[in-house]
């Protein structure tokens, strides 16, 4: 073979399809006359025929979990940009951080009686006529304990906003059933539950998500802790013209977030949240 | 996917619509986990390293120039991610990719028995298997050049921008990585000890 060593890397490149004119003139004629080159060139294309048809599957889950993993990043790192949105701060703070308490935890509504004096959140004053709108009970608010972890860190802004005598005013409006904490549109319960299962994301389409958003339709609000272990925060980009509301419920971090028509949540353990958003259902 | 499909949905995930790399992982999700896998030839170290590759390509690529291939840009990735794993986990040692002689210049790696002719090879029943253990038996660097020929369908100069090796370099390599192949599976299931015992001394002489 070793007399053939100058053949054999053009019939490699030959099974390549990458011989020149030149080089196949010159590789043609020895092939004619050498069985060993011949095999040689048949052998190596056996071998690249074996290795091209020995493909597997990819894992199904493989590109779930690649998009799952970016999505998390994304609302990560969208998250962390909050302080360059643009909008007062604490500008209907209150308002969709009660709004979204009402509709995902109304068992610690009713459950709920302790003051609202500390809660962090304040109303502004363009936050007040929205309140009225869409106010909730004042006991259903309770304060977090001392020492509780919030999503994310309310910003300066909300901290030296809040005022508890405003919280406690935002809980006195009076138009909110003092008993039924229900403030949600009737689709967003009932239709609600049609809502797409799609891996991590449980996505609402059409009106859940357009009431969702109307009802949501300020600024950026931030409810740093509602009860035990459990917070929520608010935010509207106007850049990105989108909600982002992130919830920390038991430990579990959940996040959702509003697109067009799409507001999808994510999860880290979706049967812990899933009857806190469906609670007429469950 | 075609191509201008493909780079509107790059742009699409380069203005922050992370949605729009979906169609993308699902367009090289087989050969992006087949050449994992090849190069590994573990399941799920190549479904963790293909994961790792695109959320690495999701990240850099605001790099992707547009100027090569996306896929070719893609495939460095995976290729070197799966290199760096296979050094890191030190699976087998690193064998250099030629023998040098004392002037120091690159010998030809030669089939090492005179007698087993490439007619040989033929007559034996070539199995994927067998050419799996082949592959598993290089030096990683042969793997992953005769892997972006031969599972990706790269040309030669495609490699070469790969790998940032010269064109002849590339055919070189290609040609020795195959010769290995054929002296391994010249060799597998004659004495089947031998090459289990020798395949880590990167050499092919018995």
């Amino acid at each position: 073979m070793n007399s053939c060593e100058f053949y054999q890397e053009l019939i490699s490149s030959m099974a390549d399809g990458e011989l020149s004119a030149e080089e196949q003139a010159v590789l043609a004629p020895h092939l004619e006359h050498c069985p060993d080159c011949a095999a040689l060139y048949e052998a190596f294309q056996s071998i690249s025929g074996l290795i091209a048809g020995d493909l597997a599957e990819p894992p199904e889950v493989l590109s779930e979990n690649v998009m799952a993993e970016l999505r998390r990043a994304d609302i990560r790192a969208k998250s962390r940009k909050q302080k360059h949105w643009k909008g007062p701060l604490a500008t209907a703070a209150c308002l969709a951080v009660v709004i979204a308490a009402a509709w995902l935890m109304p068992n610690l509504f009713r459950a709920g009686s302790a003051a609202p004096a500390e809660m962090p959140a304040a109303a502004s004053d363009q936050a007040a006529p929205r309140a009225e709108e869409y106010a909730v009970p004042a006991e259903g608010i309770a304060p977090a304990p001392a020492g509780t972890d919030t999503v994310s860190a309310p910003e300066a802004g909300a901290q030296e906003a809040a005022v508890p005598a405003e919280s406690a005013e935002i809980g006195s409006v009076d138009e909110a059933p003092s008993e039924e904490p229900d403030v949600l549109p009737a689709q967003f319960t009932a239709g609600s539950r049609e809502a797409a299962v799609e891996g991590e994301f449980i996505t609402l389409e059409g009106e859940s998500a357009a009431s969702f958003a109307a009802l949501l339709n300020g600024d950026e609000a931030q409810l740093p802790a509602q009860q035990e272990d459990t917070a929520c925060t608010v935010c509207y980009s106007i850049e990105q013209e989108e909600y982002r509301i992130s919830l920390r419920i038991f430990g579990q971090q959940v996040y959702y977030s509003l697109d067009g028509s799409r507001f999808y949540l994510s999860s880290f353990a979706k049967s812990d949240f899933a009857p806190l958003i469906f609670p007429k259902n469950s | 996917m075609t191509r201008e499909q493909e780079a509107m949905a790059i742009q699409q995930v380069l203005d922050g619509d992370v949605n729009s790399f979906e169609p993308i992982v699902k367009e090289y999700e087989k050969n992006v986990y087949n050449l994992a896998l090849k190069m590994t030839g573990n399941p799920e170290d190549a479904a963790d390293l293909s994961q790792e590759a695109f959320i690495k390509a999701y990240n850099s690529l605001s790099s992707f120039r547009g100027d090569s291939k996306f896929s070719v840009w893609l495939y460095r990735i995976v290729s070197n991610l799966c290199l760096d794993f296979l050094r890191s986990k030190k699976r087998r040692p690193t064998v250099s990719l030629s023998a040098e002689n004392e002037d120091g210049e690159e010998v030809e790696l030669e089939i090492p028995d005179e007698s087993q002719s490439p007619e040989a090879l033929l007559e034996r029943k070539l199995t994927r298997e067998a050419v799996r253990r082949g592959l598993d038996a290089l030096p990683e660097e042969y793997r992953q050049i005769l892997l972006l020929r031969e599972i990706q369908g790269f040309s030669y100069e495609e490699i070469a921008g790969t790998l940032d090796l010269e064109t002849g370099t590339v055919k070189s390599r290609i040609f020795r990585a195959r010769k290995r192949l054929c002296a391994f599976l010249l060799r597998d299931g004659n004495i089947p000890q031998f090459v289990s015992s020798s395949n880590t001394g990167g050499g092919d002489e018995p």
